[in-house]
C-alpha cells in the first residue's frame, strides 16, 4: 500500500483499499456515533451510493487502523476484520454463466467465493505485524496442518509440504495464501473450458469449499492463535452487489447461518444487491438475520452532520497536503453576490412589521433573502446563470450528503486553479473555477451521465421507466424553481412528498432514481397522521441545472398520485401549467419543516 | 499504416480462394465497405453476422451484403446483451469450418464486429486453429467519427450498461494480487471512467494514440484534453501511447507496460478502434492470466458513427501472435 500524495491535489479520490494504515487513520473522520453497529458483532448490511464512504469505514476497521485507532497490538483488538473486495472482474466472472441452472452452479460458485475470500484472509494475516519468533511459528504450522489441512482436505483438497527453509509464522500464512491462490485457478481454468457450448460436459473434478465446511472452521480457529485476537472475525464483504446472483445466494445462506458470534458478515453494498435468497430457498431477512443501515440516510436528512464531517474531512486533507487555510477561506464565496445577499436580508429584516410571514425578522431574512435575489437575477436582467454555485457550505450542499460529489468536483477545481495560478501555489479556489466546475457537473448529471445509467438494467421495462425517471426529474427541477421565484411563503423546497396512495409505477421510478443517487429517500408522517409516508430528495448536484438555491433544506411539496403520473409522462405540459396557474394551486402543497 | 485504398483491396489480397469470409453488418455504412469490394467469385462461403437486438438498425446493411454474396452465404445472428449466446451461434454456425477439410484461408472483416464479439469470435478461431490454416483481417477505415460534430464534441457511444470479463478472456486474476487495468483510450473518456470506477485497480494505465499515428494526430488535441479530466479524477494514472492502427505494435505496447508493473494482475479493456482491440487480444492469448474486459455501451451514435473512408488493413493472426 501507498502512501497517498495529497500534494500534488487534495482532493483526489484514492481507493481506501489502497490507503496505508497512517493514511487510513490520518484522513479518516470517525462516524461511529451513527455506526456502532458495524462495529459491534453481527450480521450487517451497509447500504448506500457509491461515494457515501462506505468502503472508508470497512479500510478503518482493518487491524492496522484499529491498532492505530485504539493504541494496542493485534492480539488485543477487539475483533480481527478482513477486507474482501468484490469487482465486476472477479470473482463474478462472465464464463461462469455457462454453470447457470446447471446442478452444480451454486456450489462450484460458493467453492470459489470462499477461495477468493480465504486468499484474502490469509494474504492480510501474512501481512500482519506477527512475532518472528519459534513459539508463533510452531503456532502457524499447528494451525496448518491440524486445522487448515485437514479441512482442506476433507473437501477434496491437497496442500502441498511447508518448505523447510519456512521458519516464522509469516511464511505459513503465505503458504496457504498460495495453496488458495493455486486452487482458485484451477477453477478459472476449468470454466475456460467451458466458453464454448460443446465442451459443457467436461466434469470438474478438483475440491470443492463450502462455508459450513471449510471456512467457518478454519476462521473460527483462528482465535487459537496466540498472537490473533480472541474475539470475532469480521468478513468485511465491500461491494457485494458484483457478486453474480449464484454467489449472492451462496453468501446469504452464510448470513443465515448465525454464526455471528465467532464470524460476523458485513457486507456494503451499492443499493444492487441482486438477491436475498439463499440456497435453502428462504431469504434473509433484517432484523432476523443481520442489522440494516442505509448510510445515505443518516447524512443526507441531517445537514449539520454532514457539513461538520465534510468539513473535518476537508480540513484534515488541507492539512497533509500542507495547507494552511480553512475549508471556508479555500473555497470562498462570491463577496459581490453574499453582500446583496445580506442586503436584501437587511431589507426584509426591517420591512418586518409590514410584510412579515414568519415568526422572527431573522427567519424570514434567512428564508427568502436569497430566493429573491436569485429572482431579482431572472427579473432584470434574465440571466440566473449569472448566480455563483461557490463557497464551502454550497459545495458542501450540492454534494447532497455524498462525501466523493464533494471531493471529485473539488479535484477538478484544483487542477483548473493550479493550470489557471500557473507557477504560484494554490491557497484557494476562486468563485468563479467553483461555480463553472459544479454546473458542468450538473449538466453531465442530466445529459452523459442519465444516458450512461439509462439502460443498466437487463430487464425491459427499465428504459421506460428511466425516460419517467427523466421526465420526473424535470417536472420537480421545473416545479422547484417556480416555487423558489414565487411569492409563496415556502419557497426553498427539494422534497416531494405522496398524500394518499402510491403505485408500483411511482415506487419504481422513485426506486431507480434512489438506486443512482438522483433522489435519495426519507420518510415523514403522512397528512392524516396515522402513520408514515415516503419523502423523496432531488440531489442538489442538479441545482445548477435548474437554477435552485442549494441551501434549500427547509420545505416539501405534497403530491399526489395522479400529478406525478403527469410529471412522468408530460413534464412539460405540467410545468406550463404550474407556470400559468401556480405551483400551489396545481400541487397540493405542506409547510412543514423537513428538520423540525 | 493501411495497405492501400479499397479499389485496390483484390489485387491485394491475391487470387488465391478464400474459405471462409466471415463479416459483420451494423448500422454504420462502412459495415459494407469491404464486401462492397471483394471479389466475391474468390469466396467459396460467406458468413454474415449482426447483432439482433439492433436489427432495426442494421437489417438494411445485412440485406445489402446478402445480395453481394448469393447463396453463399450464412447469417449469424449474435447479441450484444448476451455473450454466451453470440458464442453458442459462432460455435455452432462455424463448427463446419472447423472440422472439415485441410488448409484453409479465413478472412475476417472486423470493421464493425463489436469489440466484445470480436474477441469471442478470435479465441473460438484460435482455440481450433487447425494445422496450415490461414487466419486473416482486414479492416475498413472511417473517414470521419460522430459525422458533423466539432472535434470536442465527438461521441461514439455513451454510457456503459455493464462491465464483465469477456467470454474467453476470463484471465487468472490471483485474488492475493492487486489489480493493474490496462485501458486503450479512444473518443469515450465518460465510459473509460464509469470502467475505472467500476473496476477499482490498484494501478491504472491509460493509453491514448501516439500523436506521430496515422489519423490519431488529429485528435490528439482532444485526446489530450479528455486524458486531463481523467487525471484531475483518478489521481495517479500511468500514461502511454499506442499505435491505433497497429496491432501487432499494440501488442509490442502493452506487453511493455504490463512488464512494468509483473506483481499485478492484469486486465486489459479495449476501448479503441478493433485493430488495437485485436493487438490487446494478442496479449491474452499468449497469457492466459489476463483477462479482457469489456464495457457494453448503452447508447450508439447510430445516425453518425462514422462516414466510410477508402482505406483499408490487411494482416494475419500469425503477425500479430
Amino acid at each position: 500500500m501507498a502512501s497517498l500524495h495529497l500534494k500534488n491535489n487534495p482532493f483526489k479520490v484514492f481507493t481506501p483499499e489502497d490507503m496505508d494504515a497512517k493514511d487510513a487513520h490520518a484522513l479518516f473522520v470517525d462516524p461511529f456515533t451513527d455506526f456502532n453497529k458495524i462495529r459491534e458483532p453481527g450480521h450487517t448490511m451497509v447500504n448506500g451510493p457509491r461515494g457515501c464512504g462506505k468502503s472508508m469505514i470497512f479500510r478503518y476497521l482493518l487491524p492496522d487502523c484499529q491498532c492505530l485507532a485504539l493504541n494496542r497490538p493485534v492480539r488485543e483488538l477487539p475483533f480481527l476484520a478482513f477486507l474482501i473486495s468484490i469487482k465486476n472482474t472477479a470473482p463474478n466472472l462472465t464464463d461462469f454463466r455457462r454453470l447457470y441452472d446447471q446442478h452444480a452452479d451454486i456450489i462450484l460458485n460458493e467453492h470459489f467465493l470462499t477461495l477468493f475470500i480465504t486468499t484474502k484472509i490469509f494474504q492480510s494475516i501474512s501481512r500482519l505485524n506477527i512475532p518472528r519468533d519459534q513459539a508463533s511459528f510452531s503456532d502457524a504450522k499447528k494451525y496448518l496442518d491440524t486445522i487448515f489441512t485437514s479441512r482442506l482436505e476433507k473437501c477434496g483438497g491437497h496442500v502441498d509440504k511447508l518448505n523447510e527453509r519456512c521458519s516464522v509464522a509469516r511464511d505459513v500464512f503465505q503458504h496457504i495464501t498460495e495453496t488458495c491462490d493455486k486452487l482458485y485457478g484451477h477453477v478459472v481454468q476449468y470454466v475456460r473450458r467451458l466458453t464454448f457450448e460443446s465442451d459443457k460436459e467436461t466434469p470438474y473434478d478438483s475440491a470443492l469449499c463450502g462455508y459450513t465446511d471449510f471456512l467457518f472452521p478454519i476462521l473460527h480457529s483462528l482465535k487459537d492463535l496466540s498472537f490473533l485476537p480472541t474475539g470475532p472475525v469480521y468478513l468485511l464483504i465491500d461491494d457485494a452487489d458484483y457478486l453474480s446472483r449464484p454467489q449472492t445466494i451462496a453468501l446469504n445462506s452464510w448470513v443465515s447461518t448465525r454464526t455471528q458470534s465467532d464470524v460476523s458478515i458485513k457486507i456494503s453494498t451499492q443499493l444492487r444487491y441482486k438477491t436475498f435468497a439463499t440456497m435453502s430457498g428462504l431469504p434473509i431477512q433484517s432484523p432476523h438475520d443481520y442489522q440494516n443501515i442505509n448510510i445515505a440516510d443518516i447524512y443526507t436528512t441531517q445537514h449539520g452532520r454532514y457539513l461538520n464531517r465534510v468539513e473535518e474531512i476537508v480540513k484534515l486533507r488541507l492539512k497533509k497536503a500542507g495547507i494552511t487555510a480553512t475549508p471556508k477561506e479555500f473555497f470562498p464565496y462570491d463577496q459581490e453576490q453574499e453582500d446583496e445577499v445580506k442586503k436584501i436580508a437587511k431589507k426584509i429584516r426591517s420591512e418586518w412589521n409590514q410584510n412579515k410571514r414568519g415568526y422572527r425578522p431573522g427567519d424570514d431574512a434567512l428564508r427568502y433573502a436569497r430566493p429573491e435575489y436569485i429572482r431579482d437575477l431572472g427579473g432584470l436582467s434574465k440571466s440566473r446563470s449569472t448566480y455563483s454555485y461557490s463557497g464551502f457550505e454550497q459545495l458542501v450542499h450540492i454534494s447532497s450528503g455524498l462525501v466523493r460529489y464533494f471531493l471529485e468536483p473539488a479535484a477538478v477545481m484544483f487542477d483548473e486553479q493550479r493550470s489557471s495560478n500557473s507557477q504560484s501555489p494554490v491557497t484557494k479556489i476562486s468563485p468563479r473555477i467553483q461555480d463553472q466546475v459544479v454546473r458542468d457537473e450538473a449538466e453531465r448529471l442530466m445529459t452523459s451521465e442519465f444516458a450512461s445509467i439509462s439502460k443498466q438494467e437487463d430487464t425491459e421495462h427499465v428504459p421506460l421507466l428511466m425516460d419517467c425517471l427523466f421526465n420526473l426529474i424535470h417536472s420537480l427541477g421545473g416545479t422547484f424553481f417556480l416555487k423558489l421565484v414565487s411569492n409563496d411563503a415556502e419557497r426553498r423546497v427539494f422534497s416531494v412528498a405522496i398524500s394518499g396512495k402510491s403505485d408500483h409505477k411511482i415506487d419504481d421510478v422513485f426506486e431507480l432514481g434512489v438506486r443512482y443517487a438522483y433522489f435519495h429517500s426519507s420518510s415523514i408522517g403522512n397528512k392524516d397522521g396515522t402513520g408514515r409516508t415516503r419523502l423523496y430528495v432531488l440531489t442538489r448536484r442538479l441545482a445548477p441545472y435548474f437554477k435552485l438555491d442549494p441551501t434549500s433544506f427547509a420545505g416539501y411539496l405534497w403530491t399526489t398520485s395522479d400529478i406525478l403520473h403527469e410529471a412522468m409522462a408530460n413534464p412539460d405540459t405540467l410545468v406550463r401549467r404550474m407556470k400559468r396557474d401556480g405551483v400551489s394551486s396545481v400541487l397540493d402543497t405542506g409547510q412543514l419543516t423537513l428538520f423540525d | 499504416m493501411f495497405n492501400g485504398t479499397l479499389n485496390t483491396l483484390n489485387d491485394h489480397i491475391g487470387r488465391e480462394p478464400i474459405d471462409a469470409f466471415i463479416c459483420c453488418a451494423s448500422f454504420e455504412e462502412r459495415s459494407k465497405s469491404i464486401a462492397e469490394c471483394i471479389d466475391p467469385q474468390i469466396i467459396q462461403r460467406t458468413w454474415i453476422a449482426y447483432n439482433r437486438d439492433f436489427w432495426t438498425f442494421t437489417q438494411e446493411n445485412v440485406e445489402a451484403i446478402k445480395s453481394r454474396f448469393s447463396e453463399h452465404h450464412t447469417l449469424l445472428e449474435l447479441d450484444t446483451t448476451d455473450p454466451l449466446l453470440t458464442a453458442d451461434q459462432i460455435a455452432r454456425s462455424l463448427a463446419d469450418l472447423c472440422t472439415s477439410g485441410s488448409s484453409k484461408r479465413i478472412l475476417v472483416d472486423i470493421t464493425s464486429f463489436t469489440r466484445e464479439s470480436l474477441l469471442i469470435l478470435l479465441r473460438f478461431l484460435n482455440d481450433r486453429q487447425l494445422a496450415g490454416e490461414t487466419l486473416e483481417f482486414l479492416y475498413a477505415n472511417a473517414r470521419d467519427y460522430s459525422v458533423g460534430d466539432s472535434s470536442e464534441k465527438k461521441w461514439l457511444s455513451k454510457g456503459n450498461q455493464d462491465i464483465r470479463s469477456v467470454l474467453g478472456y476470463p484471465g487468472i486474476l490471483v485474488p492475493s494480487k492487486q489489480n493493474h487495468l490496462i485501458v486503450l483510450l479512444g473518443f469515450e473518456d465518460e465510459r473509460a471512467l464509469s470502467l475505472i470506477r467500476d473496476c477499482e485497480p490498484s494501478r491504472i494505465s491509460i493509453g491514448i494514440g501516439g500523436e506521430t499515428e496515422w489519423e490519431t494526430k488529429l485528435h490528439h488535441e482532444t485526446n489530450m484534453a479528455r486524458l486531463q479530466r481523467l487525471r484531475s479524477i483518478l489521481g495517479r494514472v500511468e500514461e502511454f501511447t499506442f499505435a491505433p492502427y497497429d496491432a501487432r505494435a499494440t501488442k509490442t505496447t502493452i506487453q511493455r507496460v504490463i512488464s512494468s508493473a509483473t506483481d499485478y494482475n492484469t486486465i486489459i479493456a479495449p476501448m479503441n478502434t478493433k485493430i488495437s482491440t485485436l493487438g490487446a487480444a494478442a496479449v491474452a492469448l499468449d497469457d492466459e492470466s489476463i483477462q479482457i474486459c469489456y464495457a457494453r455501451a448503452n447508447i450508439y451514435n447510430t445516425k453518425g458513427y462514422s462516414s466510410p473512408g477508402n482505406l483499408f488493413f490487411h494482416f494475419s493472426l500469425a503477425e500479430i501472435l
